[in-house]
């Protein structure tokens, strides 16, 4: 790659030649660059820590957008597992369904998803946002830290299963809470909230019957008179 | 009558019962109270087949020793180059394992950091983060990659020298660490984006990736993540370990850490110590044969760790195939950890000095596994890592005196062929012949036997004793 | 640890280049293993006869006598040897397993499958190394299945390899992505119910235990879902039938799978690299399989 370019073809290089070149770009305050092609391959854009828009003309595959800090990646497809995992800040728009792990232990930064997601979104989440406009998968919000999860669809099994102090918001059906998961009561700040976060999708947020979901508290600190909730959690 | 022991009702001999001991009726009333399990730290309170079976065979009449103090004995090794990153430069075979900033202080951390620079070795960060002063003290720091990703930077990741993914460890394979909240202090919940003081859940598995197949993505990940320039290490806690050896080299990694039954931790619960994963003895011999099965021997690198305390230990290790060994506990105990100080402290936690491990209370005697600032100012750097230079150097000259005795000039020339079993387990375990005997106790051995005896009745008509050999 | 695929005709008379479509989306999944690669192919079905697929890693005339075992149970219209492999299309009426005892009777011989239109093709490396060993790119059929493999705990050879035939009923076969950690319980449990193992291999038990209920009478449907409470473990796994392909996933959704359908055809691949090598222009769009999932297409 000698020559600097803000459109590849991604079927006629390597995965390191796009990333090199992606990187490359961004030190070089290139404002936006194209890729073509993707065609579901894995890692691409994986730790771009300086501001740049990524748009990706196609589905991608496994860990797209990985570690980035300040990078904002598009996707005009589906993505993989682990979109986004570990995001420090920036944005991820996924214009498609994801896959399992989506938003996986993410720190800061925005992700949006405007399909489904697989299992496990918003596992381990330290921070940052994950928008989901379609439903999230299995055991979705696990462990979450911090941050918070917005479910315009509906959430399988095991939502907000183990969190600390996380939030999840489902406008949708709840097919069941995690262990240690309760609802609470929706004010007037949450629903600010989000229509600030679901405005700019062109979603309306009135029009869902929002439940906000938090931690228990039950699990966050060993009590022998709590055997049901800490049967499955030691 | 006169009596030897006292007796009890009836009569009979008054004595403990094996299966009822003292120490198992405590553990089931206090469980009982708890309503749970109970946790401690530091290792096994096993008595292992261990390196401490094996005896060195230097030379005699039949080898030629090297004089030590004028022959030169060569310890180097480079590690993690088997997809050309930039090595990891060991001047000495041995790491310090990770531990975490959390579980240890901020002072122990630093000074392991100092004396591994001064050695020529590398320090491991653990489950919470890299300390900034680590990395300033630390000449080469890998970087963990773990399932809670606690404190994961990957701004860290990429100023680290080498990432090291870990699937699990020696103490508690197959599960996830446990801190209590006495130890979960406000920066230390700060750093791990925690509310303070609740008892912190390790998860067991990456949230990101799965089996091995998703591992060799997640590998590709780290590399793109670093442009390919840092060695990408697998530690594996010894269970299954030809398999999982074989998967770590299929799914890409440059270096394999396999951490025995004995490796220790900051928490755990003592179930898991003491009956899960194997012997770092037996993972060795088995993950050495499982990275020669794929054909990568050199290419590679194997890293033990798990109850190494002294160069004795690891120069059996390198003798038996590792590369290098990595060491936690014995690093932390020259640090100070079980000195005979401040007594009345470890009489606090119920315990004394040279049996202490109570490392889970955050309650450290002498300053390093706690975060209490009184505490911490008992280990004060420049002569924690003056300590552990000292060890780290005590362990090379023990492991260069077996190599020259045994005629090598170099340590990673030790072999199988220098060592020769105490006891037919270490002998069966590693294939190594019995003292005073021709005889590995293994299954080839015995079936080799058995073709031989047989060739012989063929030929002279009668069976003739002996015993098969290596 | 495996990449999976298949692919269906939904239409009963539809068939096509089933055999060049999986050589497509087998090959970006060589990353997920290249310890073997196996697919089992689905041709026009002849009524009254089977293709019988064979490995036979011996020399010495044992091809030949092979034959002859095969002309003694039955009468065989046609037989080709590409390498160690053997094609051969044989009238028979009788017990399929009598039949397989009968060929494996020769040292160093395993019938990889039996039926009146499927035929498993599988060697040690991927996608290329397979069409280069015995060609199958140019198959034409109804659906298939494929694998490619990163071994765990069996052995690396062709044997130990996916597809696995759920032997002896016709036309059934598996491929599996994951570990079934009750397998030794479950097997244990078919076999004291007259079942056969021809490996040690963990995947081979999700076919028996399909390949049985099936032959009770229980719907594909049924069988599915009640695997996904009988196995333990992780998977995602493909269960090939005479008329259509079925696929679960596990109740905790820790390995993946992912389907796309159109009117004409139903595709299913581990990652979607695979789907997009036969749809460049994204036609079709995926989604994962819910944990505990599952789904079936009969022709």
């Amino acid at each position: 790659m000698a020559t600097l370019t803000s459109d590849i073809d991604c079927s006629r290089h390597t995965t390191r030649e796009i990333n090199q070149a992606i990187k490359l770009a961004a030190a070089d305050g290139v404002p936006e660059i194209h890729l073509a092609n993707p065609t579901a391959r894995h890692c691409l854009a994986v730790a771009v820590m300086q501001p740049i828009d990524i748009v990706f003309d196609g589905p991608v595959g496994w860990f797209c957008g990985g570690m980035c800090d300040g990078a904002r990646i598009t996707v005009h497809g589906n993505c993989g597992w682990s979109v986004g995992e570990n995001l420090m800040s920036g944005s991820i728009s996924v214009h498609g369904n994801s896959g399992s792990s989506t938003a996986a232990t993410i720190r800061g930064g925005r992700i949006f998803v405007a399909g489904d997601t697989g299992a496990r979104a918003g596992i381990s989440m330290k921070g940052g946002t994950l928008v989901v406009g379609g439903s999230v998968g299995y055991m979705s919000g696990f462990m979450m830290q911090r941050g918070t999860m917005i479910v315009c669809g509906d959430a399988a099994d095991g939502i907000g299963d183990s969190m600390y102090e996380g939030t999840v918001y489902v406008g949708g059906e709840i097919a069941s809470l995690g262990a240690d998961c309760i609802e609470a009561e929706l004010g007037d700040d949450d629903r600010e909230l989000l229509a600030r976060e679901l405005g700019p999708q062109g979603i309306d947020s009135s029009a869902k019957d929002w439940k906000k979901l938090v931690a228990g508290r039950k699990l966050w600190n060993f009590s022998r008179h709590e055997y049901d909730a800490w049967r499955g959690a030691l | 009558m006169s009596e030897f022991v006292p007796r009890g009702a009836d009569g009979h001999v008054l004595q403990k019962l094996w299966v009822w001991s003292p120490e198992t009726i405590q553990d089931i009333q206090t469980k009982a109270e708890l309503g749970r399990y109970t946790n401690r730290a530091l290792g096994t309170t096993r008595r292992t087949p261990h390196f401490e079976d094996l005896t060195f065979v230097p030379c005699t009449l039949s080898r030629v020793p090297l004089e030590g103090y004028r022959e030169t004995c060569r310890t180097d090794i480079e590690i993690g180059a088997r997809h050309g990153a930039k090595p990891i430069r060991l001047r000495t075979p041995i790491t310090i394992a990770g531990m975490s900033y959390g579980a240890l202080s901020r002072n122990a951390k630093a000074a392991l950091g100092t004396a591994a620079t001064r050695v020529g070795i590398s320090t491991t960060t653990g489950d919470g983060g890299m300390l900034d002063l680590e990395r300033e003290a630390s000449d080469q720091l890998v970087y963990q990659v773990l399932p809670s990703r606690y404190g994961f930077n990957p701004h860290h990741l990429r100023i680290a020298n080498a990432a090291e993914i870990v699937i699990g460890q020696g103490a508690k394979p197959g599960t996830g660490g446990v801190l209590l909240g006495a130890k979960v202090s406000e920066i230390i919940a700060e750093a791990r984006t925690l509310p303070p003081g609740v008892d912190q859940r390790s998860p067991c598995r990456h949230p990101d990736f799965v089996g091995p197949d998703d591992l060799q993505i997640k590998i590709e990940e780290l590399r793109e993540a670093t442009d390919g320039s840092i060695p990408i290490y697998v530690k594996i806690g010894a269970c299954r370990v030809p398999d999982d050896v074989k998967l770590a080299c299929k799914a890409g990694a440059d270096v394999i850490v396999i951490d025995g039954l004995e490796g220790g931790t900051g928490a755990s619960p003592d179930s898991l110590m003491d009956h899960t994963g194997i012997p770092t003895l037996a993972a060795t011999v088995e993950a050495v044969a499982a990275i020669r099965e794929m054909r990568l021997e050199g290419v590679v690198n194997l890293i033990v760790s798990g109850g190494i305390r002294n160069g004795i230990d690891a120069a059996k290790a390198l003798a038996l195939g590792a590369d290098a060994v990595s060491i936690g506990t014995a690093a932390m105990i020259a640090l100070n950890c079980n000195r005979n100080v401040h007594v009345e402290d470890y009489a606090r936690m119920g315990t004394e000095p040279g049996a202490c491990h109570h490392c889970h209370t955050g309650l450290c005697p002498v300053g390093i596994a706690t975060q209490d600032e009184d505490l911490i100012a008992r280990l004060p750097v420049p002569e924690a890592a003056d300590r552990v230079e000292g060890f780290l150097h005590s362990m090379t000259q023990e492991m260069q005196m077996f190599a020259r005795a045994c005629g090598k000039s170099a340590v990673h020339d030790l072999e199988p062929e220098d060592l020769r079993a105490m006891t037919i387990e270490a002998s069966a375990i590693t294939g190594i012949p019995l003292v005073g005997t021709n005889f590995a106790f293994r299954p080839e051995s015995f079936a080799q036997a058995v073709v031989e005896a047989m060739a012989a009745a063929s030929t002279n008509g009668h069976v003739t004793p002996h015993g098969a050999h290596h | 640890m495996c990449g999976l695929c298949g692919f269906l005709y939904k239409d009963s008379e539809r068939v096509g280049p089933v055999g060049r479509t999986l050589h497509a989306m087998l090959g970006p999944m060589a990353r997920r293993g290249t310890d073997s690669t196996g697919i089992a192919l689905y041709g026009a079905p002849q009524p009254g006869s089977y293709i019988v697929r064979a490995r036979i890693d011996a020399n010495h005339g044992t091809p030949e006598r092979v034959v002859a075992a095969l002309e003694g149970a039955g009468t065989v219209s046609e037989h080709t040897q590409t390498g160690p492999n053997l094609r051969a299309r044989i009238e028979y009426s009788g017990d399929l397993g009598d039949l397989t005892d009968a060929i494996e009777a020769e040292p160093d011989v395993e019938v990889f499958s039996i039926g009146r239109a499927m035929e498993i093709v599988k060697e040690v490396g991927d996608a290329d190394a397979v069409e280069a060993a015995d060609p199958y790119a140019g198959f034409e059929g109804s659906h298939a299945i494929g694998h490619t493999r990163m071994a765990t705990e069996s052995l690396v050879d062709v044997a130990h390899s996916h597809p696995f035939w759920a032997r002896p009923f016709p036309d059934i076969s598996v491929v599996h992505n994951g570990h079934i950690t009750n397998y030794h319980k479950l097997r244990r449990r078919l076999e004291n119910q007259g079942h056969r193992f021809a490996t040690g291999n963990d995947s081979e038990v999700i076919a028996v235990y399909i390949a049985d209920k099936l032959e009770r009478g229980e719907s594909l449907e049924d069988a599915l879902r009640a695997s996904v409470s009988d196995l333990d473990g992780t998977f995602a796994y493909l269960i090939s039938t005479p008329d259509g392909i079925g696929v679960a996933r596990d109740p905790f959704a820790l390995k993946p799978l992912l389907f796309a359908e159109s009117d004409e055809a139903a595709l299913i691949a581990s990652e979607e690299v695979s789907i997009r090598a036969v749809d460049a222009d994204t036609k079709l769009v995926p989604r994962e399989l819910a944990a505990g999932e599952v789904r079936w297409w009969l022709r």
